[in-house]
């Protein structure tokens, strides 16, 4: 919510703006977060340079400085959620919000593939290279090389569908095989939100009616 | 009611458990793909190339309304949480989601999809969906209409081309699935 409410507050105009950015830096800083907000920071600052640049040039530099803080800020928004909160517990906040037990079981299963799909991947690739099918790309001129990347890719997705598939049939039948699509269950209890998450909450909410009163 | 009779009165689920497994997977596959697969082009929208054909893939091997969308929207929570994406998790999640969609709407329309001009045209609306979505993120922070325009043209041209590219390489290794029997394997899953 935290997140959302900094995204939605791009909004603002730029006094008030700059007031939040503020305060959204001193959080940032607080909860040690500044890496991952330069490394996003750092991945748009051409974009941000050259609009920068033609806002001050066409437009006038106040606004130039007004989108330059907003795109930051929209960048930015979301690393709180990404950098504080780990996959199992996007999960179990997906069930306590409701989601269909089917849907966060198969968002963890995905997520928890994705080592597996990494190394799976990597064998492809070795097979394929043993078999003369992918070659190294930099010995070809760019246009070729792209060319035989194409259809390269053909032989490394075909293999890395088929064990997707056969991966997800193993979890399937080891799902069914514990009755997890069975009607009856035991409700499994995710962890209490404490008395800071609460707060935090609250706050956030009134951050949310803040932003709605001054808009 | 007792317990017994509300497992004979259950409602069959949209997807069953294996398509949503087998989309979540295809939506893992999709964001590693993106990371790891990468063509040596400097050009906008190229990343379309795997990640429409992937796309085009679970539409295809799950095929039913929204398989795409759900592979797409998935991939997109997995992407914003790992950190891909160069403009935020918002754009990262709002672009996948975008694909997806973009993709089930063409396949929607046509009776059937893994034809090789509905599979291009597919990835060139899911291509240019994604597209889309960077410039509605750009227009509602107040960037100027003109500066988002001028600036986007030469990337619609780029995202299309690739994202057709995208659908046609999807095409090919459905051809290629096809022969080695996997929709017959599917079938037995099913």
């Amino acid at each position: 919510m935290l997140s959302l409410a900094a995204s939605l507050a791009v909004m603002l105009p730029l006094g008030k703006l700059a007031v939040f950015v503020s305060c959204f830096g001193a959080l940032v800083v607080a909860g040690g977060l500044t890496r991952p907000v330069y490394d996003h920071l750092r991945r748009i600052r051409v974009l941000v340079c050259v609009l920068f640049a033609l806002d001050w040039l066409f437009i006038g530099l106040g606004f130039a400085v007004l989108i330059t803080l907003r795109l930051g800020l929209l960048v930015t928004a979301f690393t709180l959620l990404c950098a504080t909160t780990t996959p199992e517990e996007v999960r179990q906040v997906f069930e306590r919000c409701g989601m269909p037990r089917r849907l966060a079981f198969t968002f963890a299963t995905a997520y928890r593939s994705l080592d597996l799909v990494e190394t799976e991947w990597h064998g492809i690739l070795e097979a394929q290279r043993a078999r003369g099918i992918m070659g190294p790309a930099s010995a070809d001129p760019p246009w070729s090389g792209w060319r035989r990347r194409l259809g390269d890719a053909v032989a490394l997705v075909v293999p890395a569908v088929v064990l997707v598939a056969q991966r997800a049939w193993q979890v399937t039948e080891a799902a069914a095989a514990r009755g997890f699509d069975a009607p009856v269950r035991r409700p499994s209890v995710g962890p209490r939100l404490a008395s800071l998450d609460h707060l935090l909450l609250a706050g956030t909410a009134g951050l949310f009616i803040a932003l709605y009163v001054v808009q | 009611m007792n317990e017994n009779d509300r497992t004979t009165l259950a409602a069959p689920h949209y997807l069953t458990l294996f398509e949503l497994l087998l989309l979540g997977m295809l939506g893992a596959l999709v964001v590693f793909a993106n990371v790891a697969l990468r063509f040596p082009i400097r050009m906008p929208g190229h990343s379309g190339i795997v990640w429409m054909a992937l796309l085009v893939i679970a539409r295809v091997i799950v095929p039913k309304h929204g398989a795409s969308s759900f592979a797409a929207v998935l991939s997109g929570v997995l992407a914003a949480l790992m950190g891909v994406g160069d403009k935020g998790a918002l754009n990262t999640l709002l672009s996948y989601a975008a694909a997806g969609v973009g993709v089930d709407v063409v396949c929607a329309l046509v009776r059937a999809p893994e034809r090789a001009a509905v599979c291009a045209a597919a990835g060139a609306v899911g291509n240019l969906a994604k597209l889309g979505v960077k410039v509605l993120l750009e227009l509602w922070i107040g960037i100027p209409t003109g500066f988002v325009l001028l600036g986007r043209v030469y990337p619609a041209v780029t995202y299309t081309v690739f994202g057709a590219a995208g659908g046609y390489l999807g095409f090919l290794v459905l051809q290629a699935l096809r022969r080695a029997g996997f929709f017959a394997y599917l079938a037995e899953r099913r």
